[in-house]
């Protein structure tokens, strides 16, 4: 812009077309960032480039744990340190898992890396299929292969089923092909969440430069609500997931009512909850519940929070958001023991409850008046279309 | 595309795309890049019917409540638009002036349900309707395009809510989604009948009037509401679930004449809906590629018409119409947002055609080609 007036200048134009081409520069130089925009751009700087650059971290920290219990599979320490870099990995995953737009949802990323609910138990029998076929197991080998045998789910079967995921699995001679399939499965998650960080990150593919520098140019969002209606769509599916497919299905909780029958058993369906071979769903959702919190924060930045505060005057709903996510983290928190394990116990049904209550309240919140007060539409057809 | 070059292509991500959607910014859009579109909308200033060209309305009009499919009557240079049940009300507009040159009401007692299609000749519209005088029975009203839109008279389709209809390549059969959902105009849009639903695919001889093929759909409560018919007699068609979601039914079925209603493969991949609603299902020119909206999940489905499968997944919000543009070889997407989009088989992304911020597309798009 500076040159452009200098240009100007240089080929004598007259003041008037000086003083309109600089006052042009000035306001350009000087106005601050709408705040929509500001809320973009940090959300994404902040908490959602962040997240991913921690999932690419602890995938690689597993890739490298893989390959290091292989060189010596006798030794429980590293076996240990195995299932660790699992659970920070599988931790890391829970921040991006509900992420409703951007590289993830390409080819449905997501796919690759976590394979859930596996109602027909095909995670133990591709895998065995692949163990006995004899063909050599290499990395292009997992990446042509189905995604069942493919990412954290493959893992967990190998790492932590009761049969399969026995350190004794992986000694002597027969152990081998199980150390080339793990190596091979922890490589190309690695590559999956590098990818996905990669197209995120300023000097990769920059989605983030997609996510919040919206307008004309941008190839997918031509304005920053539509960019705000895809972070509307991520904390509502987030949370819908956590109370149906997380909760609801597998521990048979109805959807509206608290108030079960007496007497008779739930039929639930330990099978179908998350990562139940590592008896890990929990801390799963509490790490969702966190992620999502820190979506709507922007971390410490200018967040959902923040922009309904001291644009959209809402600085009520604001607070009721954020204090429904820090009561559904302490209500899962109460939870004793684990899903897997106690989803049968009736002295543990009320506190699992509970935290369902608490989860329909921070719903409803985001999705019946988080849309009206940011002014965007949770769905036009979706609503009711025909 | 085989399920091997798929998930070769899905393995595209780790050369870190720039973004999700082909670039092409909307203001570079001097020249076509699609053909104009009739469609539905709801604008800040209310509801509309009307042509997109380009960047913007070529002409439209407004109406007073939500409109639904629409269509192009080439060789009368006119454009139809449905309303939305219940409502009466067909829009007729002439591709000429753009002026609405008539409004034709539902005979009494019926209203439209949304969605017709001509006779080969065009002479003919037959629309599906509800017959709300015979307590709700579903019809499809004949209509003389010559003589004004004159009601020549309705068809028993032997089932209750008959949504979207569809000529078959012979041209002498309907194929007729039914819905099975009973609705009265005095209880609104409340379904009646939740626990007696019939909905399957029924076709409709046109000469005799009756109908000779009925399939059911394989739960009492997977609504069956839109199809398409390609050009080898092959009819896809798209469910909505009425009952406790997410049924884990699939909800998009691939039937030929005389055979059995065959559920399009999923494979082994969690396409996990939890909604259960399809909206627009189309197929192209050449019967090898499918797209299917999923609104309430944020998904639209690219199927292999070929081997009946699964092929590829998009995120898009609020995603609406899709029809299938052949002069660009490419799907046309609409959506709640006022985007247009592109959807062209083998490329991994969308691309932008044209955006209007706060406008609403409604569920069908057509062409004016």
């Amino acid at each position: 812009m500076i040159s452009a007036v200098m240009n100007l200048i240089r080929r004598g134009h007259t003041s008037r077309t000086l003083i309109l081409a600089c006052s042009f520069a000035a306001v350009t130089a000087c106005s601050p960032p709408p705040p929509s925009a500001k809320l973009l751009k940090e959300t994404g700087e902040l908490s959602f480039i962040s997240n991913y650059q921690d999932f690419s971290v602890s995938s690689q920290q597993l890739a490298d744990a893989s390959a290091d219990f292989c060189q010596t599979p006798d030794q429980a320490a590293k076996f240990d340190t195995l299932h660790t870099k699992w659970k920070q990995a599988t931790i890391d995953w829970a921040a991006i898992q509900n992420i409703q737009f951007g590289p993830l949802m390409v080819d449905n990323q997501a796919w690759k890396i976590q394979f859930w609910p596996d109602k027909k138990n095909l995670i133990a029998r591709k895998v065995e299929t692949l163990l006995k076929d004899g063909k050599p197991i290499t990395l292009q080998r997992v990446d042509e292969a189905s995604v069942v045998v493919q990412g954290l789910s493959s893992l967990e079967y190998q790492l932590f089923d009761s049969k399969a995921g026995s350190q004794q699995r992986y000694t002597g001679e027969a152990g081998v092909r199980r150390c080339e399939l793990l190596t091979a499965v922890s490589t190309h998650l690695q590559n999956v969440a590098e990818g996905l960080y990669n197209s995120w990150r300023k000097d990769g593919g920059n989605y983030l430069a997609t996510f919040s520098e919206t307008g004309e140019n941008n190839p997918e969002f031509s304005d920053d609500n539509l960019a705000i209606g895809y972070l509307l769509d991520t904390l509502v599916s987030g949370i819908e997931l956590i109370k149906r497919d997380k909760l609801e299905r597998p521990l048979a909780i109805s959807s509206s009512a608290n108030n079960e029958a007496q007497g008779s058993a739930p039929q639930t369906q330990v099978y179908q909850l998350e990562w139940w071979r590592s008896q890990y769903s929990k801390e799963a959702i509490i790490a969702n519940l966190s992620a999502l919190e820190d979506i709507f924060n922007a971390n410490t930045g200018y967040g959902l929070d923040d922009y309904l505060r001291e644009d959209k005057q809402q600085a009520a709903l604001s607070d009721k958001i954020n204090e429904g996510f820090k009561r559904c983290i302490v209500a899962a928190s109460a939870i004793d023991g684990s899903l897997f394990d106690i989803a049968n116990k009736p002295e543990h049904r009320q506190v699992i409850l509970d935290f369902h209550r608490e989860l329909s309240q921070l719903l409803a919140l985001l999705r019946n008046d988080l849309p009206t007060a940011l002014g965007v539409s949770l769905g036009f057809n979706s609503k009711d279309g025909d | 595309m085989q399920r091997r070059q798929f998930l070769i292509s899905s393995g595209a991500l780790l050369c870190a795309p720039s973004s999700l959607f082909a670039s092409s910014p909307a203001n570079e859009q001097a020249s076509a890049e699609f053909s104009p579109v009739l469609s539905a909308a709801t604008e800040p200033s209310g509801n509309r019917i009307g042509v997109w060209r380009d960047s913007g309305w070529q002409y439209s009009q407004p109406i007073s409540h939500r409109g639904h499919d629409s269509l192009y009557h080439r060789r009368r240079k006119e454009l139809l638009f449905f309303s939305r049940r219940p409502g009466r009300e067909l829009y007729i507009i002439s591709t000429e002036t753009g002026e609405l040159q008539h409004t034709k009401i539902s005979e009494n007692g019926y209203h439209y349900y949304g969605h017709g299609c001509l006779s080969v000749d065009g002479r003919y519209l037959y629309t599906t309707e509800n017959h709300v005088d015979n307590d709700g029975a579903g019809c499809i009203g004949i209509y003389d395009c010559e003589d004004n839109y004159r009601c020549l008279g309705h068809m028993d389709c032997e089932g209750i809510g008959p949504h979207e209809l569809a000529l078959m390549p012979d041209g002498k059969t309907l194929a007729i989604a039914i819905g099975g959902i009973k609705t009265l105009p005095a209880s609104g849009r409340k379904t009646l009948n939740p626990d007696t639903l019939a909905p399957g695919l029924h076709y409709l001889d046109l000469e005799s009037q009756r109908i000779v093929e009925k399939v059911a759909a394989p739960h009492f409560q997977l609504s069956l509401r839109h199809l398409d018919v390609g050009s080898d007699g092959s009819v896809l068609i798209g469910a909505q679930f009425q009952g406790r979601l997410p049924s884990e039914q699939a909800l998009v079925y691939f039937h030929r004449r005389g055979e059995t209603l065959k559920a399009m493969s999923t494979d082994e991949l969690p396409l996990r809906f939890k909604h259960d609603y399809i909206a627009s299902v189309c197929i192209d020119d050449h019967n090898t590629w499918a797209v299917t909206s999923c609104p309430r999940d944020n998904l639209v489905c690219l199927w292999n018409m070929q081997n009946q499968s699964l092929s590829q997944v998009w995120s898009l919000r609020d995603c609406a119409g899709a029809i299938y543009d052949a002069a660009y070889q490419q799907f046309i997407l609409s959506n709640g947002d006022g985007q247009l989009l592109a959807l062209k088989p083998g490329n991994s992304k969308l691309k932008l055609l044209a955006y209007s911020a706060g406008t609403q597309w409604d569920n069908h798009l057509s062409l004016l080609v």
